[in-house]
């Protein structure tokens, strides 16, 4: 049996309306795929059943649709030009700002299973290392937020298999930065204490969260509509400090949907500033 | 507590095994039905969920279920079936013999993560 | 008006994204598709190859083949072990496994209801040509990784 048209149709407009995500013609199969499982153990026959209940669910219903369509998936920083980036320009930047004022703030705003926040506690911790006379550890901290719930608790768990840290971890962090315990690598302790979990859509008011240093959200609106797009970077302009850093995916640019950030080459990777 | 995956595949075995670790499991393994019943029987009370293969030599995935919700010292451990069979005949199948979950192979182990996380009840879902 | 597909092109249109997910999700691995044959014997001439009949609506065999080096290279990736900490059960296994994932794969893809998969099993060695004698003509499916060369044999 496949997905109808217009079953596509509503369920896609249902994710939209929901969490912002955007699912194009062409990709029933990812509605069929992920969410098949859900409209069965519901008690549902169609889709279209699924989304009557969706329509009066309050909440875990809803939950588990944008978890199941959500891709939980993220990489270490491997050797690239971004990590190149984030060593030899942001780190060096963001530690001489903790010279100098109370805290520096950054926000992993699509954190996925912690990869993300988790690197850059490690490679703050590395340029501390090697840095003279270090500002203390405890003046940074880092946000990591992720719409899906159970991300979040993977996240917070920092546990990680041998094959999760196959995929990109450097050996010199590994050995530093995790503890073995049978099966898994345990994210260390002082790395943990660095990053706050916590689950949030970025649909929502962004205000509550405060002005960051730093804001990571990487290959996370490719997903969502042109008018989500404007409302983010609009919000995300307004949570960076005046000398603030956006970094988004390589592919991805604020141009078109906002005027309101300038790029900045750091090496051969492009980030951004408020303007 | 622990979780049992009863697999004929050793490779997928070991790899729901690292993710169990991930989300702080212990994982049982069993080749087919009939180890698995077995491993009940000597575990049954520290298993907190099974991940159920479908396609395997000997009793299959759908009779290993079956069996496990006909006896009352197991039926009340949460079944997941984790099988290459995608089909929503196949998942109406299992849902209907009494599965809380199904997910299909290949995975990510994220994914599988998540959906141990869900039929475990974890995650705030 | 285009003809409809019938159920043994559902299953080979179904074949390629099925290679792909299976490499991207349990491998992390890219792969790309190289390009298709037809053949009128079943050869398998890997050095390792994993098989699965198919019954039911459509019947025949699909074979998955690759060097010894490459399928040591995606088990380890798979279950995340050092590759030469892998043993010749592990290497049979996976190889079996992979047929198993990219047959379900397919099959799950092609959406034409009734088929079954037999258990996978898996042969490995060093200089041999298998060979099958087949009613039907043999697709064989090239998809390039960093590594080296993976085949799909179908014989529907």
């Amino acid at each position: 049996m496949a997905i109808s048209q217009e079953e596509f149709d509503i369920i896609r407009g249902f994710i939209l309306e929901h969490s912002g995500i955007q699912i194009n013609p062409g990709k029933e199969y990812l509605i069929e795929n992920r969410l098949t499982v859900i409209m069965v153990q519901n008690g549902c026959d169609t889709f279209f059943q699924l989304h009557d209940k969706l329509k009066a669910d309050t909440g875990p219903l809803r939950t588990k649709v944008i978890d199941a369509i959500t891709t939980n998936e993220t990489l270490w920083f491997r050797d690239d030009s971004f990590a190149a980036a984030l060593s030899d320009h942001v780190i060096p930047m963001l530690v001489k700002k903790a010279r100098t004022q109370p805290s520096v703030r950054i926000w992993s705003a699509a954190c996925s299973t912690g990869q993300e926040p988790y690197s850059i506690a490690m490679l703050l911790m590395d340029a501390l290392s090697k840095t003279e006379a270090p500002p203390p550890l405890e003046k940074f901290s880092i946000l990591a937020t992720d719409i899906s719930p159970s991300a979040i608790v993977l996240a917070s768990a920092g546990r990680y298999s041998q094959l999760a840290i196959s995929r990109g971890m450097r050996p010199n962090f590994l050995e530093r930065y995790f503890k073995k315990n049978g099966m898994v690598y345990e994210v260390i302790p002082e790395i943990r204490k660095l990053v706050k979990f916590q689950q949030f859509n970025l649909k929502d008011r962004f205000t509550e969260h405060g002005l960051f240093d730093f804001l990571l959200c990487r290959n996370v609106l490719i997903y969502f509509s042109d008018e989500l797009k404007k409302q983010i970077y609009n919000k995300m302009h307004d949570s960076l400090v005046k000398d603030g850093i956006l970094a988004i995916g390589a592919s991805e640019s604020p141009r078109g949907y906002t005027t309101t950030f300038g790029q900045v080459m750091m090496g051969t990777a492009a980030l951004y500033r408020p303007l | 507590m622990k979780l049992l995956t009863i697999d004929d595949s050793r490779t997928i075995r070991r790899v729901i095994s690292g993710i169990g670790a991930m989300v702080g499991f212990e994982v049982l393994e069993a080749e087919n039905g009939e180890v698995g019943i077995k491993v009940l029987e000597k575990h049954g009370p520290e298993v907190a969920l099974i991940l159920l293969d479908w396609n395997m030599p000997g009793m299959n995935g759908l009779e290993t279920l079956k069996m496990i919700k006909a006896d009352d010292r197991w039926s009340h451990i949460p079944v997941m079936m984790v099988t290459t069979e995608g089909e929503k005949d196949y998942i109406v199948k299992a849902i209907q013999a009494g599965a809380i979950h199904y997910q299909t192979k290949p995975f990510t182990q994220e994914e599988m993560a998540t959906r141990i996380m869900e039929a475990l009840g974890m995650g705030g879902l | 008006m285009a003809q409809p597909l019938s159920q043994m092109e559902k299953l080979v249109v179904g074949l390629r994204p099925a290679v792909t997910d299976m490499m991207n999700a349990m491998a992390m691995s890219e792969v790309v598709f190289a390009g298709s044959e037809t053949v009128d014997t079943f050869t398998l001439s890997g050095e390792v190859v994993g098989l699965v009949r198919l019954d039911g609506l459509v019947r025949g065999m699909v074979g998955v083949s690759c060097s010894q080096d490459l399928l040591r290279e995606i088990v380890s990736r798979i279950v995340g072990l050092d590759p030469q900490e892998l043993s010749l059960e592990d290497l049979l296994d996976g190889a079996a496994e992979l047929a198993n994932m990219v047959c379900g794969g397919m099959k799950t893809k092609a959406k034409i209801g009734d088929i079954t998969l037999s258990p996978p099993v898996a042969i490995v060695g060093r200089e041999y040509v298998a060979q099958w004698k087949t009613v039907h003509p043999t697709m064989v499916f090239t998809f390039q990784m960093d590594e080296g060369v993976l085949r799909v044999h179908t014989c529907l």
